[in-house]
């Protein structure tokens, strides 16, 4: 009777394996090739070889540290920026009963029927003639825009990705018990008191939540920082990930351990949030 | 009139709080998509205002633009290849998790699948990228080493495979976030179904597909929106994989659109690809709804 039973499990752990072997098989030959010589690459390309060329991660580091930093510098302004307008946005629509609230309501969510797809192009020439930003004059003509600076993509970024938040924190606000903000009320606080003393401590793990979602999103974005980024300094991780090959003669150990180097942040904020992280990810996936 | 004067004094600080939601919104989220709309009947380069053309753009992309339709073809390829990798793999290895007796075993191989998703996208495109090499590619170094070098191929630099290449890449598959949505559908399933199906009878196969699939339902249906709305829109991959090449037999309607736009300063062209592509995309948000009414 057992072994009927075992057999199965047993069955499962085999199955899981080797399906879990292969599906992490890129990142094993990453992390091997990243510490080899390119004789080693070419000589022997499964081996685990001798010498190990840790100077390939330095060199690395030294190319993709200033693409992180620009990735740190573009999620992290557009994350806070975010949470701020998303979370008083998101209060006003939970917990006040004005005039225009319904349709005001709408015309967020609206948008999240409007595809990225349609909005690049446009979206693209927008930025480039904003009027009186970067040289532009108030028609949106002569200069280059936000066209080549982060401004290109964090205001774009806040703008898009407050949506769904705004949705999802809406939602939690409402569930916030009304005998809270009574009692506050009676206390005589002001709406800023209870949004800031009582609303943001009570939904801190909602805002990582939804934050790390929204950092997910950004970090991750290719092709925006692709057409609105022209000097290669200001890349973001991505980019500069993708353009690793171009730099120098191809080194395949450098470009493996770059790559390796490049999954290090997330993996980082992935061991921190774990629980939240997970979340963001589900949201971030559903929200589609 | 004056009531209303009253409630809107009264509130005066939830309009306040909206202030900067709807400045941004209103410079970079209602803005860009009217713009696509009026200019998709524009010669324009982007700058200025344009020559109207009226439907030209869109006669000229169903009738006259072979790029356009080629686009269409594959990407209807790469849509149902990736709807049955989602519904497909995700789901057994959900499965088999799910049924491990110890819980640890389930934690730990829930793990093993997230860690592809906590590297980023870019990283996972670009070494499949890699893996696809014709000559330097561990695929068909594998191949070559375990004497199948018949079945080594330039896997991205065919015309004729490149395309299924793309299809296939992320083999086999079972990373991603539909194990983790399959898990928690099979989470929420009352442990007294499973009893009466053991009391069945029932041997694991009959049981994963005749009781657990439709259980999961609205998870594969949840993932399966996704991939078709991500699909039509996504063209980050083939970018970074083959810019559509060898000769177009990769190109997708995303990728036709950035190419006139940012390659040939064809701004209203590439607009009316948009607004197809938004048709389309539309056109499957209703059909699902739809289907999802006729069912409940």
């Amino acid at each position: 009777m057992l072994v009927r039973k075992l057999i199965p499990e047993i069955g499962r752990h085999a199955a899981l394996i080797v399906l879990g072997f292969l599906t992490v098989v890129p990142f094993l030959l990453m992390l091997n090739i990243s510490l080899k010589s390119n004789a080693q690459f070419y000589t022997e390309f499964w081996a685990l070889s001798r010498p190990i060329h840790w100077e390939n991660i330095v060199r690395a580091w030294n190319i993709i540290s200033s693409y992180i930093l620009n990735s740190v510098i573009v999620s992290g302004t557009t994350v806070i920026g975010v949470l701020i307008m998303a979370s008083l946005s998101a209060y006003a629509f939970a917990r006040f009963r004005f005039p225009g609230r319904e349709i005001l309501f709408f015309m967020v969510i609206a948008l999240l029927m409007i595809p990225g797809i349609l909005t690049l192009v446009p979206l693209y020439s927008l930025v480039q003639h904003l009027p009186l930003f970067g040289g532009n004059n108030i028609l949106g003509q002569g200069g280059h825009g936000l066209l080549n600076s982060r401004w290109g993509l964090i205001l774009p970024y806040m703008a898009g990705g407050q949506i769904i938040l705004i949705f999802i924190l809406r939602n939690f606000f409402e569930g916030i018990p009304q005998s809270l903000f009574d009692a506050a009320r009676v206390d005589g606080a002001s709406e800023w008191r209870v949004f800031w003393m009582l609303v943001v401590p009570l939904s801190v793990p909602i805002l990582i939540t939804v934050g790390l979602m929204n950092v997910l999103g950004t970090w991750n974005d290719y092709v925006w920082p692709l057409v609105v980024l022209r000097n290669p300094e200001l890349r973001t991780l991505p980019v500069g990930l993708a353009f690793l090959q171009g730099e120098y003669e191809i080194k395949y150990g450098q470009i493996m351990a770059g790559y390796a180097i490049g999954c290090v942040p997330l993996l980082v904020l992935f061991v921190f949030t774990m629980k939240y992280f997970l979340r963001g990810l589900m949201f971030g996936a559903v929200k589609g | 009139m004056s009531e209303l004067f009253r409630q809107i004094t009264k509130n005066k600080h939830a309009y306040l709080f909206l202030i900067p939601t709807f400045l941004f919104l209103g410079v970079f989220c209602y803005y860009p998509p009217i713009s696509a709309m009026i200019h998709a009947f524009f010669r324009w380069d982007g700058v200025g205002d344009g020559v109207f053309v009226g439907l030209k753009n869109f006669r000229e992309l169903l009738t006259d633009d072979e790029f356009f339709i080629r686009s269409c073809l594959n990407v209807f390829i790469l849509l149902v290849f990736n709807v049955l990798k989602t519904i497909t793999v995700p789901f057994l290895v959900a499965e088999l998790i799910h049924w491990l007796w110890s819980g640890r075993a389930r934690y730990a191989y829930r793990l093993l699948f997230i860690v592809p998703m906590v590297a980023p996208g870019i990283v996972l495109v670009l070494l499949w990228k890699f893996i696809y090499d014709t000559h330097i590619g561990p695929l068909n170094q594998f191949l070559v080493m375990v004497g199948l070098e018949k079945l080594a191929m330039p896997w991205l630099a065919s015309t004729k495979i490149a395309i299924y290449s793309l299809a296939a890449m992320g083999f086999p598959w079972a990373g991603g976030i539909g194990v983790l949505i399959y898990l928690a559908g099979l989470q929420n399933i009352p442990a007294d179904i499973f009893d009466a199906a053991r009391v069945d009878g029932a041997g694991w196969v009959r049981r994963m597909l005749k009781l657990d699939f439709p259980l999961v339902i609205s998870q594969v249906r949840v993932l399966t929106v996704m991939t078709v709305l991500g699909t039509i829109q996504g063209f980050e991959t083939v970018l970074v994989m083959t810019r559509g090449g060898p000769a177009f037999s990769t190109l997708v309607p995303g990728l036709h659109m950035y190419h006139q736009a940012f390659k040939y300063g064809r701004f209203g062209y590439a607009t009316a690809i948009g607004v197809l592509m938004f048709l389309g995309v539309l056109f499957f948000t209703y059909a699902n709804l739809k289907l999802l009414r006729s069912r409940e």
